[in-house]
């Protein structure tokens, strides 16, 4: 399912791109000087997240780059395992190395109690982190360019909005806990601040479940794309 | 014999922004023996590019079919036998040429050690060390052809691959096709250079609104010899009386033979008529007088 050599060839692309690092050092800095061990985990992440899979997919096939790769004898779900493979690799690292970078911190100032908190943070961030990224890939597979980042973000804000206002403006508060419980199954669910009634295994068996079915969406849908661009 | 390629009634059609439809190919069907050179001609829009997409499967046709091998294009056993460089290719810009060359070896299987060959054998020392973005035209084409050659394919295809080359370029695409038809490889060749066809193509496909116009064997019928006298016009009728059936325009006199191997005899017969001969070109028969007339629709 997975093309490694994709995976690796991936990683470097969207590894070594300046605004990759930077935010992966900007990650890194947080955790140093932060007294909480999820401090880096927020917003700054979401933003690595929604870079390295923007237009994961559309980028070479707009480019043309893909239709070459695919000749090679590797099927599409082994190219799209790989792109996203590759892609989760670079979230890894780089959550990694700022789980690394405040547990030394934490060890430097005295502070080694704090070394596992800070450590165990590591998969509860990444574990959503892979599961955005793999409705990035599914829309990728349609979406032209880098507007599944748009489109995600689109949603998102738009659910948030909507699940406060709506009942306001039907003036129906009854509706309230309804999109709340909507809430919990809208998209990928956070794992590190949960709400109180909140299961974290119950959360996490649906970050696993959203990550395979995007996964599977994503297949299906490049399964049905034509390679070559069209000439005009 | 299976043949390399064969298209059998392949069809493509487009929605136009004004809710027509363009019809792009149309019912195409040619083959591709393996150890011949099939050039494919036809003015700009005439779907050669997208003949070649549909054959590798790259677009889906709306009918029709085509086979690699006598396999579907889709099977990893086909693929592995195939090279295609599109007319513009594009890698990854922050790629250097010989990063894109290892992501394609690895991905087929091919030694490292045959990128150093290939990175030669196309010219591109220096710039294989360079990252893709600083690429000019002509070196994107030859890495292009690189990539496509890196598995000794039995089966490349080609998409005018000498534009935006210099004339040392062309010459070493030329040896490079003919030595894939020595080893009994197939080429298929989209180009707009009627003399490189003519000069290295077995077969030609005359395509036009995507239609299959004729598929001329560039062998049979003999082939054409353009000898360019120094004192022509002296020679003028020992040429008539002893070669009849050759032309004489200005200093260039035209005759048709069988093939190359009758082009020594040709010299000698005119060296002992006191011909100053100072060039000799070989070249098919009338490749431009058919495609004017069958493609351009001139009498």
């Amino acid at each position: 399912m997975i093309s490694w050599v994709i995976a690796r060839a991936t990683a470097r692309e969207r590894g070594l791109s300046p605004l990759t690092i930077a935010i992966a050092v900007v990650l890194a800095l947080v955790a140093c000087f932060s007294s909480s061990a999820d401090a880096w985990a927020g917003l700054t992440f979401e933003v690595l997240t929604l870079l390295v899979g923007a237009g994961l997919l559309a980028d070479e096939l707009e480019s043309g780059h893909a239709q070459l790769v695919l000749l090679r004898p590797l099927t599409r779900a082994q190219w799209l395992g790989g792109r996203l493979a590759g892609a989760a690799l670079v979230l890894a690292s780089a959550a990694l190395l700022a789980t690394l970078a405040g547990a030394q911190a934490a060890i430097f100032r005295g502070l080694g109690s704090e070394t596992l908190p800070r450590l165990a943070v590591l998969p509860l961030t990444l574990l959503p982190a892979f599961a955005w990224l793999a409705t990035l890939v599914a829309l990728s597979a349609v979406a032209r360019g880098w507007t599944n980042a748009g489109i995600v973000i689109a949603v998102y804000f738009g659910w948030k909005i909507a699940k406060f206002s709506l009942p306001l403006a039907l003036h129906r508060l009854d509706l309230q806990p309804l999109f709340e419980g909507l809430d919990r199954y809208f998209g990928p669910q956070e794992l590190i601040s949960l709400p109180a009634g909140t299961s974290l295994i119950e959360r996490a068996a649906w970050d696993v479940l959203w990550v395979f079915a995007s996964w599977t969406s994503a297949v299906r849908l490049f399964n049905l794309r034509e390679l070559a661009r069209r000439r005009p | 014999m299976t043949a390399a390629l064969a298209a059998q009634a392949l069809s493509k059609s487009y929605r136009t922004p004004g809710g027509g439809q363009l019809v792009a190919v149309d019912a195409l069907s040619f083959e591709v023996q393996p150890g011949e050179i099939v050039g494919v001609l036809g003015p700009n829009g005439a779907g050669k590019t997208t003949a070649l997409q549909l054959a590798l499967k790259l677009l889906h046709p709306d009918s029709g079919e085509s086979r690699l091998f006598g396999l579907d294009p889709e099977d990893l056993a086909a693929r592995r036998r195939v090279g295609y460089a599109p007319d513009a290719p594009i890698f990854p810009k922050a790629f250097t040429g010989r990063r894109v060359l290892e992501l394609h070896a690895d991905l087929l299987g091919v030694p490292r050690q045959r990128i150093i060959s290939l990175i030669e054998q196309t010219n591109l020392a220096e710039a294989a060390q360079r990252q893709v973005a600083t690429y000019s035209r002509g070196q994107l084409q030859r890495l292009g052809l690189s990539q496509a050659l890196l598995n000794e394919p039995d089966l490349l295809l080609l998409d005018e691959p000498t534009a935006g080359l210099d004339p040392a370029g062309v010459a070493s695409i030329r040896a490079i096709l003919l030595s894939v038809r020595t080893r009994g490889g197939a080429v298929l060749l989209n180009s707009h250079l009627l003399s490189e066809v003519e000069r290295i193509c077995d077969r030609v496909l005359f395509i036009k609104n995507g239609r299959l116009l004729r598929a001329h064997d560039v062998h049979a019928g003999g082939r054409r010899a353009e000898v360019r006298l120094r004192n022509a016009p002296q020679l003028a009728a020992r040429l008539g009386e002893r070669l009849p059936g050759g032309a004489l325009e200005g200093d260039r006199f035209r005759i048709p033979v069988a093939g190359e191997e009758a082009v020594p005899g040709l010299v000698r017969s005119l060296v002992e008529m006191g011909g100053e001969i100072l060039e000799v070109k070989l070249g098919g028969a009338e490749l431009e007088e058919l495609y004017l007339q069958l493609v351009e629709g001139r009498a």
